[in-house]
Protein backbone atom coordinates (compact mmCIF):
# COMPACT_ATOMS: atom_id res chain seq x y z
CA UNK A 1 0.00 0.00 0.00
CA UNK A 2 2.91 2.00 -0.43
CA UNK A 3 3.76 4.75 2.71
CA UNK A 4 2.60 3.42 5.62
CA UNK A 5 -0.44 5.14 7.44
CA UNK A 6 1.60 6.52 10.23
CA UNK A 7 4.34 8.11 7.95
CA UNK A 8 1.40 10.32 5.64
CA UNK A 9 0.01 11.18 9.18
CA UNK A 10 3.14 12.70 10.46
CA UNK A 11 3.81 14.36 7.02
CA UNK A 12 0.60 15.85 6.90
CA UNK A 13 0.57 16.92 10.32
CA UNK A 14 4.15 18.96 10.09
CA UNK A 15 3.23 19.94 6.81
CA UNK A 16 -0.15 21.45 8.42
CA UNK A 17 1.70 22.84 11.26
CA UNK A 18 4.05 24.34 9.25
CA UNK A 19 2.10 26.45 6.88
CA UNK A 20 0.23 27.48 10.70
CA UNK A 21 3.36 28.59 11.79
CA UNK A 22 4.10 30.84 8.69
CA UNK A 23 2.11 33.98 9.55
CA UNK A 24 3.15 34.47 13.34
CA UNK A 25 6.37 33.52 12.47
CA UNK A 26 6.79 36.14 9.71
CA UNK A 27 6.07 38.75 12.01
CA UNK A 28 8.35 37.84 14.87
CA UNK A 29 11.25 37.48 12.34
CA UNK A 30 9.89 41.07 10.79
CA UNK A 31 9.72 42.67 13.76
CA UNK A 32 13.37 41.65 14.75
CA UNK A 33 14.49 42.72 11.53
CA UNK A 34 16.16 46.17 10.33
CA UNK A 35 14.25 48.19 8.19
CA UNK A 36 16.60 47.48 4.81
CA UNK A 37 16.68 43.87 5.47
CA UNK A 38 12.96 43.82 5.18
CA UNK A 39 12.65 44.51 1.64
CA UNK A 40 15.77 42.23 0.67
CA UNK A 41 15.86 39.41 -1.63
CA UNK A 42 15.63 36.58 -1.09
CA UNK A 43 13.92 37.86 2.22
CA UNK A 44 15.79 37.41 5.43
CA UNK A 45 13.64 34.12 7.33
CA UNK A 46 15.71 34.41 10.24
CA UNK A 47 16.77 37.38 12.35
CA UNK A 48 20.24 36.81 12.87
CA UNK A 49 20.75 40.22 14.22
CA UNK A 50 18.02 41.22 16.41
CA UNK A 51 16.84 44.69 16.68
CA UNK A 52 15.22 44.46 19.89
CA UNK A 53 15.08 48.21 20.05
CA UNK A 54 12.24 47.91 17.55
CA UNK A 55 9.93 46.87 20.40
CA UNK A 56 11.24 49.90 22.21
CA UNK A 57 10.22 52.37 19.43
CA UNK A 58 6.77 50.47 19.19
CA UNK A 59 6.12 50.61 22.75
CA UNK A 60 7.12 54.56 22.76
CA UNK A 61 4.56 55.80 19.93
CA UNK A 62 2.49 57.99 21.11
CA UNK A 63 -0.45 56.58 23.15
CA UNK A 64 0.82 52.66 22.31
CA UNK A 65 1.21 52.00 26.18
CA UNK A 66 -2.24 53.44 26.75
CA UNK A 67 -4.27 51.51 24.37
CA UNK A 68 -2.50 48.55 26.11
CA UNK A 69 -3.55 49.52 29.44
CA UNK A 70 -7.13 50.23 28.07
CA UNK A 71 -7.49 46.88 26.82
CA UNK A 72 -6.18 45.05 29.60
CA UNK A 73 -8.28 46.73 31.91
CA UNK A 74 -11.43 46.83 29.88
CA UNK A 75 -11.39 43.12 29.22
CA UNK A 76 -10.21 42.20 33.05
CA UNK A 77 -13.34 44.11 34.40
CA UNK A 78 -15.54 42.71 31.75
CA UNK A 79 -14.37 39.07 32.79
CA UNK A 80 -14.69 39.47 36.64
CA UNK A 81 -18.46 40.90 36.43
CA UNK A 82 -19.20 37.89 33.86
CA UNK A 83 -17.80 35.27 36.66
CA UNK A 84 -19.67 37.50 39.09
CA UNK A 85 -23.06 37.46 36.92
CA UNK A 86 -22.92 34.07 35.58
CA UNK A 87 -22.08 32.03 38.16
CA UNK A 88 -24.67 33.53 40.37
CA UNK A 89 -27.03 33.10 38.10
CA UNK A 90 -25.72 29.77 36.85
CA UNK A 91 -25.88 28.53 40.63
CA UNK A 92 -29.40 29.56 40.75
CA UNK A 93 -30.77 27.46 37.59
CA UNK A 94 -28.61 24.28 38.42
CA UNK A 95 -29.11 24.07 41.51
CA UNK A 96 -31.55 26.12 43.51
CA UNK A 97 -35.09 24.48 43.22
CA UNK A 98 -37.29 28.07 43.26
CA UNK A 99 -40.49 29.53 40.86
CA UNK A 100 -39.79 31.14 37.81
CA UNK A 101 -36.72 29.52 37.31
CA UNK A 102 -37.54 28.23 34.23
CA UNK A 103 -38.84 31.88 32.76
CA UNK A 104 -35.33 33.21 33.95
CA UNK A 105 -33.24 30.49 31.89
CA UNK A 106 -35.08 30.74 28.87
CA UNK A 107 -34.77 34.31 29.17
CA UNK A 108 -30.78 34.14 29.28
CA UNK A 109 -30.90 31.46 26.55
CA UNK A 110 -33.09 33.77 24.29
CA UNK A 111 -29.87 36.34 24.45
CA UNK A 112 -27.60 33.54 23.65
CA UNK A 113 -29.21 33.79 20.01
CA UNK A 114 -28.56 37.47 19.44
CA UNK A 115 -24.63 38.31 18.54
CA UNK A 116 -23.77 41.24 20.00
CA UNK A 117 -22.97 43.01 17.03
CA UNK A 118 -26.25 43.58 16.02
CA UNK A 119 -27.20 45.26 18.96
CA UNK A 120 -24.41 47.95 18.50
CA UNK A 121 -26.54 50.22 17.10
CA UNK A 122 -29.52 50.67 19.93
CA UNK A 123 -26.40 50.17 22.36
CA UNK A 124 -24.58 53.04 20.71
CA UNK A 125 -27.82 55.46 20.95
CA UNK A 126 -28.17 53.96 24.97
CA UNK A 127 -24.76 55.14 25.61
CA UNK A 128 -25.43 58.31 23.82
CA UNK A 129 -27.97 58.99 26.20
CA UNK A 130 -26.42 57.96 29.20
CA UNK A 131 -23.43 60.64 28.49
CA UNK A 132 -21.16 57.25 28.44
CA UNK A 133 -19.52 57.37 24.86
CA UNK A 134 -15.87 57.74 25.31
CA UNK A 135 -15.89 56.27 29.16
CA UNK A 136 -14.85 53.09 30.37
CA UNK A 137 -18.47 52.76 31.53
CA UNK A 138 -19.80 52.36 27.71
CA UNK A 139 -16.67 49.35 27.03
CA UNK A 140 -17.66 47.29 30.03
CA UNK A 141 -21.05 47.94 31.25
CA UNK A 142 -22.73 46.60 28.06
CA UNK A 143 -20.88 43.22 28.61
CA UNK A 144 -21.17 42.64 31.90
CA UNK A 145 -24.25 40.02 31.58
CA UNK A 146 -23.26 36.91 29.22
CA UNK A 147 -25.24 34.35 28.24
CA UNK A 148 -22.92 31.83 26.99
CA UNK A 149 -20.70 32.34 29.99
CA UNK A 150 -24.18 31.05 31.90
CA UNK A 151 -24.52 28.54 29.94
CA UNK A 152 -21.56 27.52 30.33
CA UNK A 153 -21.35 27.62 33.93
CA UNK A 154 -24.75 25.79 34.27
CA UNK A 155 -23.62 22.96 32.73
CA UNK A 156 -20.52 22.52 34.85
CA UNK A 157 -22.47 22.90 38.51
CA UNK A 158 -25.15 20.19 37.50
CA UNK A 159 -21.65 17.69 36.98
CA UNK A 160 -21.36 18.67 41.15
CA UNK A 161 -22.46 15.46 43.04
CA UNK A 162 -25.87 16.26 44.69
CA UNK A 163 -24.37 14.18 48.05
CA UNK A 164 -21.74 16.78 48.92
CA UNK A 165 -24.46 20.03 48.40
CA UNK A 166 -27.14 17.43 50.49
CA UNK A 167 -24.34 17.58 53.10
CA UNK A 168 -23.86 20.62 53.33
CA UNK A 169 -27.35 22.07 53.71
CA UNK A 170 -28.36 19.36 56.55
CA UNK A 171 -25.06 21.12 58.31
CA UNK A 172 -26.73 24.71 57.79
CA UNK A 173 -24.78 26.12 55.10
CA UNK A 174 -26.28 28.76 53.10
CA UNK A 175 -26.40 28.57 49.20
CA UNK A 176 -24.17 31.37 49.01
CA UNK A 177 -21.72 29.30 51.32
CA UNK A 178 -22.34 26.76 49.27
CA UNK A 179 -21.61 28.52 46.18
CA UNK A 180 -18.59 30.32 47.35
CA UNK A 181 -17.10 27.05 49.31
CA UNK A 182 -17.93 23.90 47.37
CA UNK A 183 -19.09 24.86 43.89
CA UNK A 184 -17.32 27.66 42.46
CA UNK A 185 -13.54 25.68 43.75
CA UNK A 186 -14.86 21.90 42.52
CA UNK A 187 -15.17 24.17 38.59
CA UNK A 188 -12.41 26.03 38.88
CA UNK A 189 -11.57 24.55 35.30
CA UNK A 190 -14.94 25.56 33.80
CA UNK A 191 -14.14 29.12 35.15
CA UNK A 192 -11.05 29.70 34.22
CA UNK A 193 -11.30 28.30 30.87
CA UNK A 194 -14.56 30.34 30.05
CA UNK A 195 -12.89 33.21 31.35
CA UNK A 196 -9.89 32.97 29.32
CA UNK A 197 -12.82 32.59 25.93
CA UNK A 198 -14.45 35.68 26.88
CA UNK A 199 -11.09 37.51 27.84
CA UNK A 200 -9.40 36.64 24.12
CA UNK A 201 -12.84 38.30 22.87
CA UNK A 202 -13.17 41.25 24.73
CA UNK A 203 -9.21 42.12 24.77
CA UNK A 204 -9.28 41.64 20.71
CA UNK A 205 -12.21 43.30 19.76
CA UNK A 206 -12.42 45.82 17.55
CA UNK A 207 -16.07 47.01 16.17
CA UNK A 208 -17.16 48.37 19.51
CA UNK A 209 -14.10 50.17 20.80
CA UNK A 210 -14.15 51.87 17.40
CA UNK A 211 -17.75 53.25 17.62
CA UNK A 212 -17.73 53.75 21.62
CA UNK A 213 -14.98 55.43 22.17
CA UNK A 214 -13.47 58.68 20.22
CA UNK A 215 -10.25 59.92 22.25
CA UNK A 216 -7.17 58.29 21.95
CA UNK A 217 -6.93 58.39 25.55
CA UNK A 218 -9.95 55.78 25.84
CA UNK A 219 -9.10 53.78 22.74
CA UNK A 220 -7.79 50.21 22.82
CA UNK A 221 -4.83 48.38 21.17
CA UNK A 222 -7.03 47.04 18.68
CA UNK A 223 -7.93 50.49 17.17
CA UNK A 224 -4.83 52.14 17.90
CA UNK A 225 -3.32 49.30 15.59
CA UNK A 226 -5.33 50.30 13.06
CA UNK A 227 -4.36 54.06 13.11
CA UNK A 228 -0.76 53.12 12.65
CA UNK A 229 -1.85 50.94 9.47
CA UNK A 230 -3.64 53.88 8.33
CA UNK A 231 -1.65 57.11 9.47
CA UNK A 232 1.79 55.32 7.46
CA UNK A 233 0.79 55.45 4.06
CA UNK A 234 2.95 54.54 1.52
CA UNK A 235 6.13 54.05 3.21
CA UNK A 236 5.11 51.41 5.75
CA UNK A 237 7.11 50.61 8.50
CA UNK A 238 6.83 47.13 8.74
CA UNK A 239 9.28 46.39 11.34
CA UNK A 240 7.67 48.65 13.98
CA UNK A 241 4.20 47.72 12.66
CA UNK A 242 5.09 43.91 13.44
CA UNK A 243 6.68 44.44 16.58
CA UNK A 244 3.62 46.56 17.51
CA UNK A 245 1.42 43.91 16.22
CA UNK A 246 3.17 41.27 18.91
CA UNK A 247 3.49 43.03 21.59
CA UNK A 248 -0.77 43.44 21.08
CA UNK A 249 -0.54 39.50 20.95
CA UNK A 250 1.82 39.13 23.62
CA UNK A 251 -1.26 39.29 26.89
CA UNK A 252 -3.60 36.99 25.50
CA UNK A 253 -0.48 34.44 24.17
CA UNK A 254 0.61 34.37 27.76
CA UNK A 255 -2.65 33.81 29.14
CA UNK A 256 -3.04 31.26 26.52
CA UNK A 257 0.62 29.14 27.43
CA UNK A 258 0.17 29.93 30.99
CA UNK A 259 -3.55 27.77 31.04
CA UNK A 260 -2.61 25.65 28.32
CA UNK A 261 -4.38 22.60 30.50
CA UNK A 262 -7.48 24.59 31.05
CA UNK A 263 -8.70 25.69 27.56
CA UNK A 264 -7.71 22.94 25.02
CA UNK A 265 -7.41 19.44 26.90
CA UNK A 266 -11.52 19.34 25.87
CA UNK A 267 -13.39 17.84 28.26
CA UNK A 268 -12.87 20.69 31.20
CA UNK A 269 -16.08 19.34 33.21
CA UNK A 270 -13.75 15.81 33.36
CA UNK A 271 -13.22 15.58 36.90
CA UNK A 272 -16.75 16.38 37.89
CA UNK A 273 -18.74 13.06 37.07
CA UNK A 274 -20.24 11.12 39.95
CA UNK B 1 -26.96 37.74 53.68
CA UNK B 2 -26.25 36.67 57.13
CA UNK B 3 -30.02 37.29 58.25
CA UNK B 4 -31.60 35.12 55.17
CA UNK B 5 -31.32 32.22 57.00
CA UNK B 6 -33.44 29.01 55.68
CA UNK B 7 -34.06 28.48 59.17
CA UNK B 8 -35.89 31.88 59.46
CA UNK B 9 -37.97 31.68 56.39
CA UNK B 10 -38.34 28.13 55.64
CA UNK B 11 -36.84 26.05 52.75
CA UNK B 12 -39.43 27.21 50.19
CA UNK B 13 -39.18 30.76 50.63
CA UNK B 14 -35.69 30.78 51.16
CA UNK B 15 -34.94 29.30 47.69
CA UNK B 16 -37.60 31.52 45.65
CA UNK B 17 -35.88 34.63 47.60
CA UNK B 18 -32.49 32.98 46.98
CA UNK B 19 -32.65 31.97 43.41
CA UNK B 20 -34.09 35.15 42.04
CA UNK B 21 -31.55 37.48 44.15
CA UNK B 22 -29.13 35.15 42.28
CA UNK B 23 -30.34 35.48 38.38
CA UNK B 24 -31.04 39.49 39.04
CA UNK B 25 -27.87 40.76 37.88
CA UNK B 26 -27.55 38.33 34.98
CA UNK B 27 -31.14 38.68 33.89
CA UNK B 28 -31.71 42.41 34.44
CA UNK B 29 -28.57 43.10 31.59
CA UNK B 30 -29.19 40.46 29.37
CA UNK B 31 -32.97 41.41 29.41
CA UNK B 32 -31.38 45.49 28.83
CA UNK B 33 -28.76 45.22 26.52
CA UNK B 34 -29.77 41.80 24.57
CA UNK B 35 -33.16 41.67 24.50
CA UNK B 36 -34.09 45.54 25.22
CA UNK B 37 -31.24 46.36 22.00
CA UNK B 38 -33.52 43.44 20.06
CA UNK B 39 -36.50 45.61 20.92
CA UNK B 40 -34.93 49.06 20.43
CA UNK B 41 -33.34 48.10 16.99
CA UNK B 42 -36.40 47.02 15.66
CA UNK B 43 -37.72 50.18 16.31
CA UNK B 44 -35.02 52.16 14.85
CA UNK B 45 -35.38 49.88 11.72
CA UNK B 46 -38.98 51.40 10.94
CA UNK B 47 -37.36 55.43 11.08
CA UNK B 48 -35.86 57.49 8.41
CA UNK B 49 -32.84 59.32 10.88
CA UNK B 50 -29.27 60.75 10.32
CA UNK B 51 -28.61 61.04 13.85
CA UNK B 52 -28.21 64.75 13.98
CA UNK B 53 -31.86 65.41 13.15
CA UNK B 54 -33.81 65.68 16.38
CA UNK B 55 -36.92 64.53 14.62
CA UNK B 56 -36.96 61.16 13.23
CA UNK B 57 -39.44 60.40 10.68
CA UNK B 58 -41.75 56.97 11.25
CA UNK B 59 -41.18 55.30 7.38
CA UNK B 60 -42.56 51.76 8.33
CA UNK B 61 -41.12 48.85 6.33
CA UNK B 62 -39.74 51.23 4.08
CA UNK B 63 -35.79 50.66 5.02
CA UNK B 64 -36.69 47.02 4.35
CA UNK B 65 -38.85 47.51 1.01
CA UNK B 66 -35.15 49.82 -0.27
CA UNK B 67 -32.98 47.48 0.73
CA UNK B 68 -34.48 44.74 -0.90
CA UNK B 69 -34.18 46.90 -3.97
CA UNK B 70 -30.62 47.93 -3.16
CA UNK B 71 -28.01 46.13 -5.42
CA UNK B 72 -25.19 47.22 -3.10
CA UNK B 73 -27.21 45.05 -0.22
CA UNK B 74 -28.32 42.27 -2.15
CA UNK B 75 -25.12 41.84 -3.42
CA UNK B 76 -22.88 41.94 -0.13
CA UNK B 77 -25.86 39.20 0.72
CA UNK B 78 -24.21 37.17 -2.17
CA UNK B 79 -20.69 37.86 -1.00
CA UNK B 80 -21.31 36.66 2.58
CA UNK B 81 -22.58 33.59 1.33
CA UNK B 82 -19.73 33.33 -0.92
CA UNK B 83 -17.26 34.30 2.15
CA UNK B 84 -19.14 31.69 4.01
CA UNK B 85 -18.78 28.34 2.02
CA UNK B 86 -15.42 29.40 1.09
CA UNK B 87 -14.41 29.57 4.94
CA UNK B 88 -16.51 27.05 5.69
CA UNK B 89 -15.93 24.61 3.10
CA UNK B 90 -12.21 24.73 3.87
CA UNK B 91 -11.89 25.03 7.98
CA UNK B 92 -14.36 22.46 8.60
CA UNK B 93 -12.73 19.12 6.47
CA UNK B 94 -9.62 20.82 7.28
CA UNK B 95 -9.84 20.85 11.22
CA UNK B 96 -12.08 17.19 11.15
CA UNK B 97 -8.72 15.86 9.51
CA UNK B 98 -6.24 17.47 12.17
CA UNK B 99 -8.74 16.51 14.44
CA UNK B 100 -8.87 12.71 13.67
CA UNK B 101 -5.18 12.65 13.31
CA UNK B 102 -4.31 14.73 16.70
CA UNK B 103 -6.70 12.59 19.15
CA UNK B 104 -4.60 10.62 21.26
CA UNK B 105 -2.81 11.69 24.92
CA UNK B 106 0.95 12.22 23.30
CA UNK B 107 2.57 15.17 23.77
CA UNK B 108 3.29 15.79 20.51
CA UNK B 109 -0.10 15.60 19.48
CA UNK B 110 -0.87 18.39 22.74
CA UNK B 111 2.22 20.82 20.75
CA UNK B 112 0.62 20.66 17.80
CA UNK B 113 -3.25 21.63 19.28
CA UNK B 114 -1.64 24.73 21.07
CA UNK B 115 0.30 25.58 17.40
CA UNK B 116 -3.10 25.29 15.46
CA UNK B 117 -4.80 27.15 18.45
CA UNK B 118 -2.34 29.85 19.21
CA UNK B 119 -4.15 32.19 15.66
CA UNK B 120 -7.28 32.21 17.63
CA UNK B 121 -5.84 33.65 20.62
CA UNK B 122 -3.84 36.53 18.86
CA UNK B 123 -5.98 39.91 17.72
CA UNK B 124 -7.81 39.63 14.65
CA UNK B 125 -6.52 43.09 14.03
CA UNK B 126 -2.64 41.79 14.56
CA UNK B 127 -3.53 39.05 12.26
CA UNK B 128 -4.92 40.79 9.73
CA UNK B 129 -1.84 43.17 9.68
CA UNK B 130 0.47 40.18 9.64
CA UNK B 131 -1.44 39.10 6.53
CA UNK B 132 -1.48 42.69 4.82
CA UNK B 133 2.50 41.79 5.01
CA UNK B 134 2.00 38.10 3.63
CA UNK B 135 0.18 39.63 0.74
CA UNK B 136 1.46 42.96 -0.15
CA UNK B 137 1.98 43.05 -3.97
CA UNK B 138 5.74 43.94 -3.88
CA UNK B 139 7.79 42.28 -1.21
CA UNK B 140 5.53 40.31 0.49
CA UNK B 141 6.39 36.72 1.36
CA UNK B 142 3.68 35.45 -0.11
CA UNK B 143 4.64 36.76 -4.15
CA UNK B 144 8.25 35.88 -3.37
CA UNK B 145 7.54 32.33 -3.13
CA UNK B 146 5.21 33.00 -6.32
CA UNK B 147 8.17 34.06 -7.94
CA UNK B 148 10.82 31.36 -6.77
CA UNK B 149 8.11 29.06 -9.19
CA UNK B 150 8.75 30.98 -11.39
CA UNK B 151 4.99 32.08 -11.39
CA UNK B 152 3.90 35.41 -12.49
CA UNK B 153 3.10 37.87 -8.64
CA UNK B 154 -0.21 38.56 -7.93
CA UNK B 155 -1.87 42.01 -6.43
CA UNK B 156 -4.13 40.20 -4.00
CA UNK B 157 -5.65 43.06 -2.07
CA UNK B 158 -5.83 45.47 -4.80
CA UNK B 159 -7.50 42.43 -6.48
CA UNK B 160 -11.34 42.08 -6.04
CA UNK B 161 -11.44 38.35 -6.11
CA UNK B 162 -7.82 37.88 -4.50
CA UNK B 163 -8.59 40.22 -2.53
CA UNK B 164 -11.46 37.83 -1.10
CA UNK B 165 -9.37 35.36 -1.23
CA UNK B 166 -6.77 36.47 1.32
CA UNK B 167 -9.91 37.35 3.80
CA UNK B 168 -11.08 33.44 3.27
CA UNK B 169 -7.29 32.17 4.20
CA UNK B 170 -7.34 34.65 7.43
CA UNK B 171 -10.17 32.93 8.44
CA UNK B 172 -9.20 29.55 7.99
CA UNK B 173 -5.39 30.19 9.79
CA UNK B 174 -7.42 31.48 12.52
CA UNK B 175 -10.81 29.37 12.87
CA UNK B 176 -9.23 25.74 12.71
CA UNK B 177 -7.53 25.05 15.85
CA UNK B 178 -10.87 25.83 17.40
CA UNK B 179 -12.80 23.82 15.33
CA UNK B 180 -10.09 20.83 15.97
CA UNK B 181 -10.98 21.12 19.63
CA UNK B 182 -14.82 21.87 18.97
CA UNK B 183 -13.73 18.14 17.03
CA UNK B 184 -11.97 16.57 19.37
CA UNK B 185 -14.44 17.11 22.22
CA UNK B 186 -16.98 15.13 19.75
CA UNK B 187 -14.15 12.41 18.79
CA UNK B 188 -14.14 11.70 22.71
CA UNK B 189 -17.39 10.44 23.00
CA UNK B 190 -16.85 7.58 19.97
CA UNK B 191 -16.31 4.81 21.76
CA UNK B 192 -12.91 2.96 21.25
CA UNK B 193 -14.34 -0.60 21.23
CA UNK B 194 -15.87 0.17 18.43
CA UNK B 195 -12.47 0.60 16.37
CA UNK B 196 -10.87 -2.68 17.98
CA UNK B 197 -14.04 -4.52 16.67
CA UNK B 198 -13.54 -2.98 13.53
CA UNK B 199 -9.89 -3.44 13.20
CA UNK B 200 -10.35 -7.02 14.05
CA UNK B 201 -12.66 -7.30 11.37
CA UNK B 202 -9.80 -5.80 9.23
CA UNK B 203 -11.75 -2.41 8.28
CA UNK B 204 -9.29 0.30 7.33
CA UNK B 205 -8.56 3.36 8.45
CA UNK B 206 -11.47 4.90 5.55
CA UNK B 207 -13.83 2.89 6.48
CA UNK B 208 -13.82 3.21 10.63
CA UNK B 209 -14.28 6.75 9.82
CA UNK B 210 -16.61 6.73 7.12
CA UNK B 211 -18.69 3.92 9.60
CA UNK B 212 -17.96 4.71 13.13
CA UNK B 213 -16.94 8.19 13.45
CA UNK B 214 -18.69 10.03 11.21
CA UNK B 215 -21.99 8.99 12.07
CA UNK B 216 -21.04 9.52 15.60
CA UNK B 217 -19.16 13.12 15.58
CA UNK B 218 -22.60 14.75 13.30
CA UNK B 219 -24.10 16.60 16.48
CA UNK B 220 -20.66 17.92 16.53
CA UNK B 221 -20.54 18.49 13.11
CA UNK B 222 -23.50 20.15 13.27
CA UNK B 223 -22.59 22.66 15.55
CA UNK B 224 -19.32 23.52 13.98
CA UNK B 225 -21.18 24.68 10.97
CA UNK B 226 -23.94 26.68 13.15
CA UNK B 227 -20.60 28.38 14.41
CA UNK B 228 -19.26 29.25 11.55
CA UNK B 229 -22.09 30.64 9.83
CA UNK B 230 -22.20 32.98 12.87
CA UNK B 231 -18.40 33.90 12.91
CA UNK B 232 -18.46 33.72 8.97
CA UNK B 233 -21.42 36.20 9.22
CA UNK B 234 -20.00 38.44 11.97
CA UNK B 235 -16.41 39.03 10.54
CA UNK B 236 -16.14 42.24 11.04
CA UNK B 237 -12.05 43.32 11.94
CA UNK B 238 -10.42 41.24 9.38
CA UNK B 239 -12.44 43.25 6.43
CA UNK B 240 -11.96 46.15 8.41
CA UNK B 241 -8.62 46.05 8.48
CA UNK B 242 -7.16 44.48 4.99
CA UNK B 243 -9.96 45.82 2.52
CA UNK B 244 -11.73 48.33 4.26
CA UNK B 245 -14.88 46.67 2.31
CA UNK B 246 -12.95 47.26 -1.07
CA UNK B 247 -11.45 47.15 -3.93
CA UNK B 248 -14.74 48.32 -5.34
CA UNK B 249 -16.83 47.14 -2.77
CA UNK B 250 -15.96 43.18 -3.23
CA UNK B 251 -15.51 42.44 0.31
CA UNK B 252 -17.98 44.63 1.41
CA UNK B 253 -20.22 41.55 3.74
CA UNK B 254 -22.99 41.92 5.51
CA UNK B 255 -21.50 42.95 8.71
CA UNK B 256 -19.57 45.48 6.80
CA UNK B 257 -22.43 47.01 4.87
CA UNK B 258 -24.06 47.52 8.21
CA UNK B 259 -21.04 49.08 9.49
CA UNK B 260 -20.69 51.39 6.87
CA UNK B 261 -24.41 52.16 6.85
CA UNK B 262 -24.64 52.96 10.72
CA UNK B 263 -21.57 54.33 11.30
CA UNK B 264 -20.05 55.78 8.25
CA UNK B 265 -23.19 57.47 6.83
CA UNK B 266 -25.62 57.87 9.86
CA UNK B 267 -28.03 55.94 8.25
CA UNK B 268 -29.64 54.69 11.20
CA UNK B 269 -32.61 53.31 9.76
CA UNK B 270 -31.12 51.22 7.15
CA UNK B 271 -28.34 50.26 9.18
CA UNK B 272 -30.88 48.72 11.96
CA UNK B 273 -33.04 46.99 9.47
CA UNK B 274 -29.70 45.18 8.29
CA UNK B 275 -29.56 44.13 11.96
CA UNK B 276 -32.73 42.72 12.02
CA UNK B 277 -32.26 40.77 8.96
CA UNK B 278 -29.06 39.46 10.27
CA UNK B 279 -30.37 38.41 13.70
CA UNK B 280 -33.42 36.79 12.37
CA UNK B 281 -30.99 34.76 10.19
CA UNK B 282 -28.45 34.16 12.37
CA UNK B 283 -30.59 33.72 14.98
CA UNK B 284 -32.72 30.96 13.44
CA UNK B 285 -29.78 29.32 12.92
CA UNK B 286 -28.83 28.91 15.77
CA UNK B 287 -32.40 27.91 17.22
CA UNK B 288 -32.59 25.27 14.41
CA UNK B 289 -29.36 24.07 15.81
CA UNK B 290 -29.51 24.09 19.63
CA UNK B 291 -33.66 22.28 19.08
CA UNK B 292 -32.53 20.27 15.99
CA UNK B 293 -30.01 18.68 17.47
CA UNK B 294 -31.46 16.04 19.23
CA UNK B 295 -33.65 14.93 15.57
CA UNK B 296 -30.86 14.57 12.98
CA UNK B 297 -28.45 13.63 14.27
CA UNK B 298 -27.01 10.01 15.14
CA UNK B 299 -26.42 9.80 19.23
CA UNK B 300 -24.26 7.46 21.00
CA UNK B 301 -25.67 3.98 22.28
Amino acid sequence: MGTPPNVMKFIVLAGGATLFCIPLWWMINTSLLANQQVFMNPPQFFPLDPQWKNFLIAWRQPDFARYLANSLFVAFAIVLGQLITSSLAAYAIARVPFRGKRIAYALILTTFMIPVQVTFIPMFLMMRQLNWIDTYQALIVPFLGSAFATFWLVQAFRQVPQLILDAAQIDGASHWWILWRIVLPLCKPSLLAVAFLNFVFHFNDLFWPLISTQSNTMRTIPVGLTYMVATDGSGTAWTILMASSLLATLPTLLLFIAGQKYFIQSNTHAGLKE
Amino acid sequence: MQRLTPRQLGYGQYNTLIGWLFVAPAVVLLGVFGIGSIGYVMYLSLLRWNLINPHPVFVGLANYVELLHSQSFLHAIVRTFIYFVATTGITLPLSLLFAVLLNGPSRLFKFLRAIFFIPYVAPTVASSISFSWLFEAHHGLINWGLRLFGLTPQPWLSNPSQAMFVIVLLYVWQFTGYFIILFLNGLQNVPQPLYEAATIDGATPWQQFYHITFPLITPTLFFVITMSIVFSFLSFDQVYVLTGGGPANSTTTLIYYLFLQGFQFFHIGVAAAVAILLFLFLGIVTYVQFRGESKWVHHQM
